[in-house]
This record gives structure tokens, C-alpha cells and sequence, in this order.
């Protein structure tokens, strides 16, 4: 909302400098966005007179012009058809800004101009101009065009965020009310005496059908009205608050409205069959055009204005094209109305038809003030249109305004702020914001001003109190809190020993949005025939169909691919995010899974001056997610194959799940090779999926039990047998494991060969086992026993060899 | 006579003993005095042919010498294996300012992430609990509850996703204040980080970012309490000097609301580009928790009152860091990420 200081004086004295008032504002409420002097937005624009005009050498429409501005004399072209010796004009020098248009000296086919004249248009004060502006009064020429012409345009604009509740401030004269609160001011009277109110008019006839959507419309006939330009003060102040001079009838309307808050129509009274207007509720598929020229279509939860043939107007959203006033106008019939607001939301909203008129309806007008402004607008039609109003205001307010009482304690107003407000300065607050107080003992009875629709509760009127000491005396104090549970302090510990484990491994932490376009799941190959159980979105950013993204994987991709864009390669991302599911066909139960996700590209290791670079590979992977797993939960993990074809995106051999206490707990591998063909990766690219509240469950299960540590020395065998390749790893350790007996602390692999000395499919392995006694030093011939015992089983077992 | 020999030997013996320069000379000389067929035993063997008396004051003599010898030997062993470091000191060199070599990669955690982790800290630190609700959420949780009806023009300030016929992506984590207001009762204090989402993108909105909210429901909760919370929240985020002011606002879930501002931390409040020459930020909103929240869950507003507060984790963020594209937070480019 766009307010002028000098408008506002129209309707209060201010003493205070526009910062001050600017700085008061904010602190009651009325957010100050900013504070511009509006001549800086008209620097170098001056009064010129043209001395003498002369035909462009290379041009037959353009004419070089000696324009005097006083101290000397520019030559400038131009090419408006009125340009005329002798008259003043006004002139933007090089270094002015018009509509944004930044005013340098140029080269107009041969002739150096040294400026620009200018039109209303151009100053922003016209929608249309025919010529540039001329003027035969007596101005000092090189003064600013905002001391000789349009003085109005040397006045300060603020610009205020108006919260949604605040419909009554959205004018010069709410915002006036907002000063006169805080400075204790009086406002200035609007009009010297309230206006006639009739109920029934001569002229023409309004019939309210719903009294729900439209409890007040008031009417005011304007006969013979002249449509010309507004007077330029009307131009300057609509212009600098953002709304465009169209001609003196509609900025009238716009006028009022910026200044009183009230939206007015005005309807060409001649083009309203039989003088009757009805507010009705739209049939549904009725169609209307708009001003704007488009048709749309109705139904019945929209509001319309019509005569007894036609909608005429959307009723505070639009007028009809049909009435609208034209260049052959004559006669005016104004409309000033209190419409339901839910009803003008919907409706604008639905024909996306938001308008400054539409806007404050949404928002409450003061319904007291309907008559009041169509009188006023009435007023000035006479004085600027040369019009003949025709006496008083004609009011249709099937449904009139009840006052609205609001019990008040000052004592629990005290409490609930934890001020020590004296009960005089309460109730001088709000009678300075015009509520009416009722003084009992412990209760009083606060009457709301019809203006602030926002106040309904006790509460409200607590801050009505509060801000208006701008919040300054509340003491701050802290309150007592007690301490909190056991459940929150687990769940913080597990989010910080994860990711202590993450980081500390190497993982660089990443964010992206929970969705994914259904077409980027498709270049992950991801199985797309579940559909029923993804949450799509349904009013998307983009055209392409969005929805909650079931797996981290896509997104994950997109990082590392435009990663490897920036020439980034090697990194290990994490993410601990969620996927989304729906539960069932209503679309009323919704499932969110949280993962972490990783993806790893490139190097595990650079090339250093100490060693060979080593690239990320299936077992590094593997190992990363072993040693989290291990580090969280201090429990071993095994893997299983995935199923063909479960986890297309993953390559069918290099990728496995990974189990925890035998339970699946997540997956990693490859990047498929079908996948990598629809991406620009530049890199080897591995993933994983770990479930974050199953990890989690291990993780609060987690015994740790001490154990006694042994005094005794240990030693060390190794067993190397040479086993069919097709044995895996897993089976020999299984059995190891199973047959190693108490004296084994440790089996580990430390060697694997394949090779053509072993012969086809064939392996050798050899284990390292550690032996130790917790009570006493063990012989060697017992360790050696021991070792060539299990040795043995395993060749049995397996059939396998000892090497020769 | 014998006498005189011993100390020509004793002579001879520290000669010849300093001069030893390795292990190998040292043993042999050890030998040749100490061994078995060496000097001092052959001097001792003369011993059963002296008289009484001799054999006192020549015995006596020779163990003299023969400590000695032993002493010297030691020392001068010593002697040998500290040269001997020095050296091997002396032959190995190596280039004290090469690249370390312990391999261990180090990685980050995300700016967001660790400012949602400060900001927990320090509530946690002043006694409130951590809870969380889901982002596809209930129109009713969302708004309804919250007092923002269907045809509320509060809906505009916050464009939605919507999932479903009264389903949608949060846009803020208040509804989580209702969710834990049902289950629970008074006292409460909670915060509840998450992601929200709206329909909005550009360099200062992002579709997706965060937001911790927080409230306290007991007896005799006053506006003032909620000023000293937030006011001391601040100092511990952004240092005990730091400038904060309350003032008046708008949400449909408070009563009263209003918007706290900081001191600007570019220019130290005297005013610049990021704070619009005002010379402070909004960094949160908050407000005494509306009646009408109350009567939703079923708490007596004439028993209980509370207040709750929003703040936004991309904006403090980015006033921290100095950044000035939200956008940068969701590319995750490493380089970026890696400053953190």
C-alpha cells in the first residue's frame, strides 16, 4: 500500500517529519517498506520553452527544436505533432529517468539531442497522450517540472506492508486514523455534514436478492457529466501510488478509494436497462465480458450486478463492458457497496481477477463509510466533471451493521502482556483508536469503531493496547521450564552419532527438494507402475508431472551429474531425507519414510606424492556402509543379492542389500549401465539407501557389555586352502566361524588369488586366526594343533587343497 | 715393581680404551683386559706367590685397576653407541614441510543443517523438547486448526501444494503445535524443525526450505515471557549485543502477533543494502498462541495461555554466512558445500 504525506494531510496535521511518522507506523503494526522522496524520481526534468522549430534535415516527421531553460539553450528533437514555438514544455535532461527510461544524449539521425520533451505519458500521468505538454502560463524556465507544473510530485511516497487483517488501512484516511492513534491528533472532518440517506430514488431502482453477500449498496446519480482528463493534482497523486490517470469519472472512483478506502463503480446510467440494478448471485454457466474484454463464465457462488437483460459488472471484482463509461458518457450512476468478502475472494481468485478493488472487499470495507464515499465521489464529479449530482445518497442496507461489544478485563490484560498498565491508559489508548469503553468494575464493555472488522475477541483489544505502547513496556522476563524427557534426548543422540560417523567418513552433506519430476525417475528406470502409491502434486511449479519422490536415488543423480559439470568428481554425498508414499486411493493417508542416501563418485583416493590414486569401487562402497553400521551400532552386517530386476537402477551384479541383525536394512551398488546411458556423469557412480529408523532400532537395542580382557600373549596361523571359485567368502567364514572354537579371537582374510597355477575356477584363500587363552600362555604345539584341526575341516568340508 | 706396572698399565688401558670407535674393538678390548686369559686375571694369578702382606697391598692394587678398566669400558661404550646415533641421525634426512599422509577424507555438514542444529542447541540447552510432524499434511492441521479458514486472505500469503482433496505439502510447521497440543497437555515446551514448502522460487524463495517452530503452554505465560525467550534465543545465536526488537504483526494463530527484528549484522543497524536502510532484519515471527488454537485442542484459555514462534532457517542462514541465493543451499555444488 502506496501512501502520500501531503494526501495524508488532507486528513490530519502532522507535525512530525515523514521518518518519524514512517518509524511509528512500523512500531504499531504498519510495516514501513520504505520511504521515497518522490522528486528524486523527477530529478533533471525541467520547465523548457520552446523558442523556435525546425524541420529535421533527414526526417519529415521529426522537427530540432531550440528549447531555452533560462541559462542557455539546448537543441533537441522531437516528434510530437503539437510542438509549437513560443509555448513552455517540459524537458528531461540527459540523467532523468521517465517510466524507467534512463534520458541520455543521442544522435537522432544526424542531430545531437540533448534531451526529451515530454507528454503526460511520458511522466507517467496518462495511459495515452496525443503531444507533449504545452503550456502558455508564466513558468521559470529550468526549475524542476515538481515546483512549476506538477508541484504534486514533490511529496513523500510510503510504502506500507498491510497485514491481511488490516483491511481498514488500506487509505489515506485509515492510515490517517493509525496517526491520529498514535500522535492523539484529531482527524480532520470529511465532509461538513453527513449526507442525506434515501430509500428509495426516483432515478433508478436497487434490488438486493441475497442481503448475506451484499448487506449495504448505496447509489448516486451524476447527470451530465463532461468525460475529459482529470485536474493534474488527481494525476500526480494516482500516478505515484501506482494507479494510471484514465479519465476524470474513473479516477474519481480511484481517488476515493485510495483516499477513504472505499472501492466505487461507475456505471454509464444510459446503458442500464430500465434504470434497475440487481444484485444477485450469477446462474451457473451465465457469461459476461469484462472491461478487460474477456468473456467469462459464471456460477452461482459468484456475485454479479446486473439490470433486469444483463450482469453489468462482477460485483467488487470487475465491471461489464456493456456499462462501462465511455467518451459519449453523459451521465453516471455511482455504486458503493459492502459485498460479502469470502464471496469476492472466491471469485476473484477463481477468474485470477484480483484488482485494488477486489483486493480491500476481500478484506472488509468499513461499511459506515459506504454513503460517505458516494457522496464524495458525487462531489467531485460535480466539481471536476462539471456534473449535477443529484441531491444525497440513495442506501439499500437490507442488513444493517450491529454493533459489536467486546468484554474486557484490565486486569487480565495486564497478565496476559506482563505489563502494569494503569487503567487510565488503557482506556485513553483505545479511545484514541476510536473504540468506545464502557468502564465497569472488573469488566468493561469495548464498542469496535465499524471500520476494525478484525477485532472480535479480548485478545484482539490486547493488542490494540500493547501496540499502541509499541510493545516497549513488556518487561522481558524468562519463564520456568522444567526438564524434558528421556525419548527426545535418544532420538538427538542417534541424529548426532550418525552424522559424526557420516562426516568423519568423508561424507559431504547435501540438501534437495523432496520432489522429483516423474520424468527424472524415468531416467533412473525407476518402476513406474506403481503409480497409485506416489504423491503427485497437484499444481506443480512446472508443467512436467511432479510428485514426492519415492527415492533419494533421482535426486541424488542430479547433484552428482551437475557436479561433475562444475568438474567436481570426487565426493562421497549424503542426504538424510525422506521418501513419500500414499497409503491408500482416498488420498487421506500418507506414508513418509526417512532414509539416508549416499552417492559416491570418483576417487577414494588422489594420486599422491606418497602413493597410487585408488578409485571409488563396489567394495569401498561396502566397506563404508560396514564400518557406519558398526560405528552406530557395534554389529556386523552381511549382504544379499538383490533379486533380478527389484532395483533396475542398479547394476545386476556390483549392488547387494545390506542386512542388519538379518533384517534388511538398505542397498548400494553400480549405477546400472541402461541408467548411466541417459545421464552426462563423467564418473563411476555408486549408491546406497539405508533406512533411517531401522538403523535406528539396532542402534537403541545396542548392549555394550564389557568383557574381560585376557593378560596372556597371542599368536597368530594361517590357514591357505585352494577352493572352488564358486564358494564364496561368506560360506567359508560361516564355517570357520562355526568350528573355530574358544581359543580363536580373530579370523581374517588377508590374501586371495586366482590364477592360472591353480587351474580353471579356481581360488586361494588365506585366513589369518588369532588365538589367545584368557587364562593362561598357549603352547605352540596346542596352537598348532588347533590350527591344522580347523585347517583340515575346511578341506574336508569344502573338498578343498593346501597349497603344494 | 709390580706396582709401577700396574699404573703404566692403567695408562696404557685408558689410552687405548678412549680410542675404541665400534662395538667390534670394544669387545675385543674388553677381552683382552677383562676375558678369561687377559691381563687382569694373569695379574691376579700372580697372587698366591706374594707374602701375606703383598698379596694385601698388591690384590688391592690390582682390583683398583680392574674397576677402573670396567668403568671406562661402560663409559666409553656409552660413548660408542651415542656417536653411533648421531650418526645414523646425522645420514637421514627428511623434508619436514611434504603433505602429511594419514588418510583420512574429512567431509561437512550441510550450512542448513547446522544452523537447525544451533538453533536446537540452544533451545534444548534452555530446557525444550524436540518433536516433529509430517510435511504431507491435513488442510485441517495446516490451516483449519490454525485458524486460517478456507476464504481467509492469510491463505494468499502462503501459496500451497496441494497432494490431494484436503491434502497438501505443510507450509510451515505450526501444525505440528496442534498435533502435540491434542496428544499432551500443559506444560509444554517444544520445537519442531522440519522442511515446508511453497509455491514460490527466486533468489530469496525457495519451493522447499525450513522452519523451527516453537511454543510454551503452561499457567501464567505472559507476552513478556515470550520476549525474553526469543530475546535470550538471539543473544545465544548472534552474541549478547546484538539489538532485537518486538513489534506489532499479523498471524491468524497469534494474538497478539508480532515480528522480531535484529539489529542489522552487515552494517550493525546503520543501515545498508541487505537491510534496506532500515538497520534491522526480521528474523522471526511470533505472538501470544490465538484463543481459537485452544478451543481446538481443548485447553481452557482461562487456565492456560502460551505463545509460539516461526522462524525461518534459510534466512538466518544466509544472514550467517553471508549468502545471497537461496538457491545455492539446493545445488549442493561441492565447492560450496565444502566452506562449511
Amino acid at each position: 500500500m502506496k501512501v502520500l504525506f501531503n494526501w495524508l494531510k488532507d486528513f490530519i496535521d502532522i507535525e512530525e517529519n515523514p521518518s518519524k511518522i514512517a518509524e511509528n507506523l512500523t512500531m504499531v503494526g504498519l510495516e514501513i517498506e520504505q520511504v521515497i522522496f518522490t522528486k528524486e524520481l523527477f530529478k533533471n526534468i525541467v520547465i523548457g520553452k520552446i523558442v523556435k522549430v525546425e524541420k529535421h534535415p533527414s526526417s519529415d516527421k521529426l522537427k530540432v527544436c531550440d528549447v531555452s531553460i533560462g541559462s542557455e539553450i539546448l537543441k533537441i528533437v522531437c516528434g510530437a505533432p503539437n510542438v509549437e514555438e513560443g509555448k513552455n514544455a517540459v524537458l528531461a535532461l540527459p540523467g532523468a529517468e521517465l517510466q524507467g527510461n534512463k534520458i541520455e544524449k543521442v544522435n537522432i539521425r544526424g542531430v545531437e539531442s540533448n534531451g526529451m520533451l515530454c507528454s503526460e505519458k511520458d511522466l507517467g500521468l496518462a495511459i495515452y497522450s496525443e503531444g507533449i505538454i504545452l503550456s502558455n502560463e508564466n513558468l521559470k524556465l529550468g526549475k524542476p517540472v515538481y515546483q512549476e507544473l506538477y508541484r504534486d510530485l514533490d511529496d513523500v511516497l510510503l510504502e506500507i506492508n498491510i497485514t491481511p487483517n488490516r483491511g481498514d488501512c488500506l487509505s489515506h484516511l485509515g492510515i490517517a486514523r493509525e496517526i491520529s492513534a498514535i500522535t492523539g491528533k484529531k482527524l480532520k472532518k470529511i465532509l461538513s455534514k453527513p449526507p442525506k440517506l434515501f430509500q428509495q430514488a426516483k432515478d433508478f431502482e436497487i434490488i438486493i436478492e441475497d442481503p448475506k453477500l451484499c448487506s449495504r449498496y448505496t447509489g448516486k446519480l451524476v447527470r451530465n457529466i463532461e468525460i475529459k482528463p482529470s485536474p493534474n493534482f488527481i494525476k500526480v497523486r494516482l500516478s505515484l501510488c501506482g494507479m494510471r490517470p484514465i479519465n476524470n469519472i474513473v479516477d474519481i472512483t480511484n481517488y476515493v478509494m485510495l483516499g477513504y478506502g472505499q472501492p466505487l463503480h461507475a456505471f454509464d446510467y444510459d446503458l442500464i436497462t430500465d434504470k434497475t440494478i440487481i444484485v444477485r448471485r450469477a446462474r451457473n454457466d451465465e457469461k459476461t465480458i469484462t472491461l478487460d474484454g474477456k468473456e467469462r463464465i459464471l456460477n452461482d457462488r459468484d456475485l454479479v450486478i446486473a439490470d433486469p437483460e444483463k450482469i453489468i459488472a462482477l460485483a467488487g471484482v470487475m465491471g461489464g463492458a456493456n456499462s462501462e463509461v465511455n467518451s459519449n458518457t453523459k451521465n453516471i450512476l455511482i455504486e458503493s457497496a459492502y459485498f460479502d468478502p469470502p464471496t469476492i475472494r472466491k471469485t476473484a481468485k477463481k477468474l485470477n481477477l484480483g484488482s485494488e478493488a477486489s483486493y480491500r472487499f476481500e478484506r472488509g470495507v468499513d461499511i459506515g463509510n459506504v454513503p460517505i464515499a458516494c457522496e464524495i465521489a458525487g462531489q467531485m464529479m460535480e466539481e471536476f466533471a462539471n456534473g449535477q449530482a443529484i441531491c444525497g445518497v440513495y442506501d439499500n442496507y437490507p442488513l444493517p451493521y450491529e454493533d459489536r461489544i467486546i468484554k474486557f478485563r484490565p486486569n487480565r490484560c495486564n497478565g496476559y502482556l506482563g505489563t502494569k498498565l494503569t487503567l487510565d491508559e488503557m482506556e485513553k489508548r483505545l479511545v484514541s483508536l476510536q473504540f468506545e469503553v464502557t468502564k465497569k468494575r472488573f469488566e468493561w464493555d469495548v464498542k469496535t469503531p465499524t471500520f476494525r472488522n478484525d477485532i472480535s475477541i479480548e485478545e484482539d483489544i490486547f493488542e490494540e493496547i500493547a501496540r499502541m505502547g509499541f510493545y516497549q513496556e513488556i518487561t522481558t522476563q524468562l519463564p520456568n521450564i522444567p526438564m524434558k524427557s528421556r525419548e527426545d534426548i535418544s532420538e538427538r543422540k542417534f541424529e548426532r552419532i550418525l552424522l559424526d560417523a557420516l562426516v568423519d567418513f568423508g561424507g559431504n552433506e547435501i540438501i534437495t527438494y523432496s520432489f522429483v519430476r516423474e520424468k527424472e525417475l524415468e531416467k533412473i528406470r525407476y518402476d513406474l507402475t506403481n503409480k497409485e502409491n506416489f504423491v503427485y502434486i497437484q499444481n506443480p511449479l512446472s508443467d512436467d508431472k511432479t510428485l514426492m519422490r519415492p527415492t533419494l536415488i533421482a535426486s541424488h543423480l542430479i547433484v552428482a551429474e551437475a557436479n561433475h559439470l562444475r568438474m567436481n568428481y570426487d565426493f562421497i554425498f549424503f542426504e538424510r531425507g525422506k521418501c513419500y508414499f500414499k497409503l491408500n486411493d482416498n488420498g487421506n493417508e500418507y506414508k513418509e519414510r526417512k532414509v539416508i542416501g549416499l552417492v559416491f563418485s570418483g576417487l577414494l583416493r588422489s594420486k599422491e606424492w606418497y602413493g597410487q590414486e585408488e578409485k571409488i569401487d563396489f567394495f569401498s562402497v561396502k566397506g563404508f556402509l560396514e564400518k557406519l553400521c558398526e560405528r552406530i551400532c557395534k554389529k556386523k552386517t552381511t549382504v544379499q543379492k538383490i533379486e533380478q530386476g527389484s532395483l533396475p537402477f542398479l547394476h545386476p551384479i556390483e549392488s547387494a542389500y545390506i542386512l542388519l541383525e538379518d533384517k534388511k536394512i538398505g542397498f548400494f551398488g553400480r549405477i546400472h549401465p541402461d541408467v548411466l546411458e541417459k545421464w552426462d556423469f563423467k564418473r563411476e557412480l555408486f549408491v546406497a539407501e539405508i533406512d533411517y529408523n531401522l538403523l535406528r532400532k539396532v542402534f537403541e537395542k545396542k548392549e555394550n557389555i564389557y568383557y574381560s580382557i585376557s593378560k596372556f600373549p597371542w599368536v597368530d596361523r594361517d590357514i591357505t586352502i585352494i577352493i572352488d571359485d564358486k564358494v564364496s567368502y561368506d560360506e567359508v567364514m560361516k564355517v570357520l566361524l562355526k568350528n573355530s572354537g574358544n581359543l580363536v579371537k580373530q579370523i581374517k582374510l588377508v590374501d586371495l588369488y586366482k590364477g592360472e597355477k591353480l587351474g580353471e575356477n579356481k581360488k586361494s584363500l588365506t585366513f589369518k586366526l588369532l588365538y589367545q587363552h584368557k587364562d593362561r600362555t598357549l603352547s605352540d604345539d596346542e596352537v598348532n594343533e588347533e590350527n591344522s584341526r580347523i585347517a583340515k575341516l575346511l578341506i574336508e568340508h569344502f573338498k578343498a587343497e593346501f597349497p603344494k | 715393581m709390580d706396582l709401577e706396572e700396574l699404573e703404566s698399565l692403567r695408562k696404557q688401558a685408558k689410552e687405548r680404551i678412549e680410542k675404541i670407535n665400534n662395538e667390534r674393538e670394544w669387545i675385543d678390548t674388553k677381552a683382552y683386559y677383562l676375558g678369561k686369559k687377559g691381563i687382569i686375571p694373569s695379574l691376579l694369578s700372580k697372587l698366591p706367590k706374594l707374602t701375606q702382606e703383598e698379596k694385601k697391598i698388591y690384590g688391592q692394587s690390582v682390583n683398583t685397576l680392574k674397576v677402573f678398566i670396567e668403568e671406562l669400558l661402560e663409559q666409553q661404550l656409552k660413548t660408542i653407541k651415542e656417536r653411533e646415533i648421531e650418526k645414523k641421525l646425522s645420514q637421514t634426512t627428511i623434508d619436514i614441510t611434504l603433505p602429511g599422509k594419514f588418510e583420512i577424507r574429512s567431509g561437512t555438514v550441510h550450512p542448513i543443517s547446522q544452523v537447525i542444529d544451533e538453533i536446537i542447541d540452544i533451545f534444548t540447552g534452555m530446557g525444550f523438547e524436540v518433536a516433529e510432524g509430517p510435511e504431507l499434511e491435513s488442510d485441517y492441521y495446516n490451516f483449519e486448526a490454525l485458524n486460517i479458514p478456507e476464504e481467509h486472505p492469510a491463505r494468499e500469503m502462503q501459496d500451497t501444494f496441494y497432494i490431494s482433496d484436503g491434502f497438501l505439502l505443510r507450509t510451515h510447521t505450526s501444525p505440528v503445535q496442534i498435533r502435540v497440543m491434542e496428544k499432551r497437555e500443559p506444560p509444554l515446551h517444544v520445537i519442531c524443525p522440519g522442511k515446508v514448502y511453497r509455491r514460490d522460487s527466486d533468489i530469496t524463495h525457495s519451493p522447499m526450505f525450513h522452519q523451527v517452530e516453537g511454543f510454551v503452554v503452561d499457567r501464567d505465560i505472559h507476552f513478556g515471557h515470550l520476549k525474553g525467550v526469543l530475546t535470550e534465543f538471539l543473544r545465544r545465536l548472534y552474541g549478547e549485543n546484538i539489538g532485537v526488537r518486538f513489534r506489532p504483526s499479523y498471524f491468524p494463530f497469534t494474538e497478539p502477533s508480532a515480528e522480531v527484528d535484529i539489529q542489522c549484522v552487515v552494517c550493525n543497524g546503520k543501515g545498508c543494502r541487505v537491510c534496506k536502510n532500515s538497520g534491522w532484519l526480521e528474523v522471526l515471527g511470533c505472538g501470544m498462541i490465538h484463543p481459537y488454537l485452544f478451543s481446538v485442542v481443548g485447553y481452557d484459555k482461562e487456565i492456560y495461555s502460551g505463545f509460539a514462534f516461526g522462524l525461518g532457517v534459510e534466512r538466518l542462514t544466509m544472514l550467517k554466512y553471508a549468502i545471497d541465493d537461496i538457491r545455492l543451499f539446493y545445488e549442493n555444488n561441492l565447492s560450496f558445500l565444502e566452506q562449511f
